[in-house]
């Protein structure tokens, strides 16, 4: 058994997988791991069998008890907050308990500075308060492919999100922490320690190198680093722990014994992770080092990969939901791989060739990984990593240790050392800076669908193998994968349009069958919103950068070929901005007329710097694309500087007519139908996210839609839709598809049909 | 795991062809796995003796002085088509093949198989008849088993056994000259037909060559078409 327990944990990821969501794909996937075991060791068959069997009705048995035993109706909770309180700007999240076992996650937005100042000194780990409130089952992705926030916070057994009406003071008081709290205290001392006496530049990377906390960085320097593939060296890796192990140890070891310093480590790795925020990287790295501690005492040899094994299936019995964590996945498959290349990597005996080997790898088994959850890869990630692994690893990391010792030992020590260390992260922080703006090299690819994460794991494993027989060419087939994915775009004969749910505003993404096209029709938008300086986040929620960005990057659009402002209001191109910096926009498209409207000049303003085409269209042009001709029905070139000079197309998709209709009021709608006597359609984007000022009777008894579908946010401010515009929708037995209601909206379509679907059942 | 030769506890390397095809790990440390040289590079076209680090003088063209030697010879003129080494005979090895041989831990032949087998396929293929060198009842009695016919097994192909041999003084106590003037020690055991058959001779270590061609002779006499070798050590 000893050597092969990797087979074992295999078995119990296979279990899990089955048991959580049983499949025909798990149930292959069970069947042929069977075989292979069966043709080559039965011993080791009938071990994997059994570990699966009882993974896959260990998952079963958690999964039906993990549900929620209150009900909406509750409005009085006795609270324990029992994880470190998170204030941005005005809102309050924690993670609070209820009736001592079921937790909850708290949100609360604070009315006031003084109440925000008050709060933060009372709510701690270990505090009981007396709240009214209401629970809310958390959000559903309303987007494709976003973030699946319900399922997220079932992973950690929380069922409700409680928003109290207010949090006083006078029905709160601090009990006692238990340990785990008290160690979550600590910590909170720590990052303080670390905000007020480190160099500002400092502060964000240094608790996140010796805390794994990451709030108090810079949010687009963490976007920088994501993009260019260097994240995981904000998070505490293996190679972290490994390093202050091992310096301890060997410091250890001058005033004790081994086998004291031993047991003196395995004390303290427990610590050190709730200390450094329990992140799986952090579990996984620690529990490894105990591992191999625990073997070194026992003068017993344990085989890393052994060790990572043991550990992977020690964390899936603790919390088998780990197995959905991106960081668990990546760290584990991370350190697999390198553990398995550690013999070809020991074949070259160069230094620098063994580091980028390491990274070469680390990066190849992560790509699927990091192609499903961020649809991009950077091509600087290799040579940036070669640069940065050694300079975190050996330079800032002992630096930011060094100047936290010698800060607690005596204040003035630190100083050369937190001098030295500000130098190095603003050097690094400005390459990341550069690189990550203007040169990223990224390339997007978009979400892999299952044929392609089976065909990346194939092909990555073939050159792994290859590669151990020093045959780089087979690298080729992973090229021949990413090109393949790259390309796959080009011959779907499906084409697709989705109304997304951008909340209040327009955002109409059309994609031509074998993507001979791809448009998007307004942005979507938020006012800005006037903030005191306490109220302000951290980081704004943004539609653009948080909703459609990510939404075409996963549909892997590289480049847009018109970007269609219809007209200059906020909820409709307000985003804009955002998605040019992201992504390449060929043509910005504007109604003819001079306007008038500031945040249109803007845009325009930017296409032109951007070296973009803007084209201005109105009444009477036309292109076709892919087959589908596009008409342009409005705006009539007399000057309107206002919603009734919005672009009205008309074009048919899978068989139906559409009529995309932008902010068009009555007079617009009255215009149109005198110039076009004879239109007809059967899909209408309803004008003005359902205003009663638009979607007349009469425009609807002359256009005579079947369907329409409303882009509206839900509570919007404005009361949008309308009841009259529904109820004239409803007696004409239109179909209304609307966003606040159903998420996003999708029409999937070929030749000669389509299909419409909606996120939200 | 304990490795097999010097026994201390190591962590065998786990690799992705291993991972991939469930293959036993090197019985080997790494450490002692360094130590055995492979043979590689230019060699001598009969005798497989590796060029490099032989003096200019040992060498006329593809061969090495010695085989030149025996080609001269009449009598002995292309007995042994080629031989075939897998490792230097190095101090290391010596001290191995001393455990294995003369210590009888049988055992160690495990950490030759794959490197034998590939060596193996790599001049010949299981067409071939393989022969190993026979030890003498005497010997077979006193070592408990012949070295030769282990590293056959581990072929996993047809075993010939059609030569015995006389009890003589070892190889190893002769000096060179002893061991060229000494008269055949090897006979057809049974009357077997080798006509028209061509034999891998496989012994453990050659060092002059003169016991392969010995057995060589006597197979061709027999009517075998042609002889070559292979042997885990090159002296």
């Amino acid at each position: 058994m000893r050597g092969n327990i990797v087979y074992m944990a295999i078995a119990a990821i296979a279990g899990i997988a089955a048991g959580y969501a049983w499949s025909s794909v798990s149930l292959l996937f069970i069947v042929l791991y069977a075989i292979f075991l069966f043709a080559r060791k039965r011993r080791l068959f009938l071990f994997s069998i059994m570990t699966i069997c009882v993974f896959y009705m260990y998952i079963v048995y958690i999964d039906r008890h993990n549900e929620t035993q209150l009900s909406s109706r509750m409005t009085l909770f006795s609270i324990r907050f029992v994880a470190p309180v998170a204030m941005d700007g005005d809102q309050l999240k924690a993670m609070v308990e209820v009736r001592k076992k079921e937790k909850l996650q708290l949100i609360y937005y604070v009315k006031s500075a003084q109440e925000k100042q008050q709060l933060s000194s009372l709510l701690a780990p270990g505090t009981v308060c007396t709240v009214k409130g209401t629970l809310e089952r958390p959000a559903l992705p309303r987007n494709p492919n976003a973030f699946d926030y319900r399922r997220y916070l079932r992973f950690r057994h929380i069922h409700w999100i409680l928003q109290p009406q207010s949090i006083s003071p006078q029905h709160c008081r601090r009990m006692s922490p238990t340990l785990y709290e008290w160690l979550l205290l600590l910590r909170e001392k720590g990052l303080h320690v670390i905000e007020t006496h480190f160099p500002a530049e400092t502060v964000g990377i240094v608790q996140a190198l010796l805390y794994g906390e990451r709030t108090e960085l810079d949010e687009s320097l963490l976007e920088g680093y994501q993009k260019l593939g260097l994240i995981h060296l904000l998070a505490i890796s293996g190679l972290h722990v490994t390093l202050l192990v091992g310096a301890a140890f060997s410091i250890l070891i001058r005033f004790i014994t081994k086998e004291t310093a031993t047991i003196i480590l395995l004390i303290f790795l427990p610590i050190y992770i709730v200390l450094t925020g329990a992140s799986p990287s952090v579990i996984r790295a620690s529990f490894t080092a105990m591992l191999f501690l625990c073997a070194n005492y026992r003068k017993m040899m344990l085989s890393p990969l052994d060790a990572l094994s043991v550990t992977l299936m020690v964390m899936l019995l603790f919390d088998p939901y780990m197995l959905w964590d991106v960081g668990f996945q990546l760290s584990f498959i991370v350190s697999f791989a390198l553990i398995l290349s550690s013999p070809m990597i020991m074949s070259y005996h160069s230094a620098v060739f063994r580091l980028f080997f390491t990274t070469a790898i680390a990066q190849l088994s992560a790509l699927p990984f990091l192609l499903y959850y961020f649809f991009e890869v950077s091509l600087w990630s290799l040579p940036l990593n070669v640069i940065f692994v050694p300079l975190y690893s050996f330079m800032i990391l002992p630096l930011a240790v060094a100047s936290l010792v010698a800060y607690y030992v005596h204040p003035l020590f630190s100083a050369p050392f937190m001098w030295l260390l500000q130098k190095i992260i603003i050097i690094s922080s400005d390459v990341v800076a550069l690189f990550s703006s203007n040169h990223s090299l990224s390339l997007i690819l978009g979400k892999p669908s299952f044929f392609f994460l089976v065909c990346y794991a194939v092909a990555i494993l073939v050159a792994f193998v290859q590669m151990e027989r020093k045959r780089y060419f087979s690298l080729g087939w992973v090229v021949l994968v990413i090109a393949l994915h790259a390309f796959s775009p080009y011959i779907d004969r499906y084409g697709e349009v989705v109304l997304l749910d951008v909340g209040q505003g327009d955002c109409i993404y059309i994609e031509l069958p074998y993507r001979k096209g791809v448009y998007l029709i307004d942005t979507g938008g938020a006012l800005p919103r006037q903030r005191q300086p306490w109220q302000e986040r951290k980081r704004e929620w943004d539609v653009g950068k948080d909703v459609v960005v990510p939404f075409l990057k996963a549909k892997g659009v590289r480049y847009i070929d018109k970007l269609i402002a219809t007209h200059g209001d906020v909820d409709h191109i307000g985003a804009a901005e955002e998605i040019i910096h992201h992504l390449s926009v060929k043509q910005l498209v504007i109604g003819k007329g001079k306007t008038k409207n500031a945040i249109q000049e803007k845009l325009v303003q930017l296409a032109k710097q951007k070296n973009m085409e803007v084209v201005q269209i109105s009444k009477g042009d036309r292109w076709t694309a892919g087959g589908i001709s596009f008409y342009v029905l409005h705006p009539f070139s007399t000057y309107r500087d206002d919603n009734n000079h919005s672009i009205v197309l008309y074009a048919k998709f899978g068989g139906l007519s559409w009529l995309l209709t932008g902010d068009l009021e009555e007079a617009g709608e009255m215009e149109l139908i005198n110039a076009f006597p004879q239109l007809k359609v059967d899909v209408l984007k309803v004008a003005h996210h359902g205003s009663d000022t638009s979607t007349t009777a009469l425009f609807l008894e002359k256009v005579q839609p079947k369907i329409a579908l409303i882009s509206v946010g839900k509570h919007n401010r404005y009361g949008h839709p309308s009841p009259d515009v529904i109820e004239r929708l409803r007696k004409r037995n239109v179909i209304i598809l609307r966003t606040d209601r159903h998420g996003a909206i999708r029409f999937i379509y070929s030749k000669k049909r389509g299909t419409f679907f909606v996120m939200l059942p | 795991m304990n490795c097999l030769i010097c026994h201390a506890p190591y962590n065998p390397l786990a690799s992705w062809q291993h991972f991939l095809t469930l293959k036993n790990a090197d019985c080997l440390c790494v450490k002692c796995r360094g130590a055995f040289v492979k043979i590689d590079g230019e060699i001598c076209d009969i005798c497989g003796r590796p060029f490099a680090g032989l003096e200019r003088s040992h060498r006329q063209g593809k061969l090495c002085a010695d085989c030149v030697q025996w080609q001269k010879d009449d009598e002995w003129k292309d007995v042994l088509t080629k031989n075939r080494s897998v490792y230097m005979y190095n101090e290391f090895m010596k001290e191995v093949v001393a455990l294995w041989k003369f210590r009888g831990d049988y055992a160690i032949v495990q950490a030759f198989q794959d490197e034998f087998c590939r060596e193996f396929y790599r001049h010949f293929d299981n067409t071939f008849c393989i022969v190993p060198i026979p030890l003498s009842d005497e010997r077979l009695y006193e070592r408990g088993f012949n070295q030769a016919k282990a590293l056959a097994e581990l072929l996993a192909l047809p075993i010939y056994e059609p030569l015995c041999r006389r009890h003589l003084e070892k190889q190893s106590k002769k000096s060179r000259l002893e061991r060229l003037r000494t008269e055949n020690v090897f006979r057809l055991s049974e009357k077997t037909s080798l006509r028209g058959k061509h034999i891998v001779l496989i012994d453990d270590i050659y060092t002059t060559g003169t016991t392969l061609r010995h057995a060589a002779k006597v197979l061709l006499k027999a009517g075998a078409a042609s002889v070559s070798s292979i042997t885990l050590a090159r002296g």
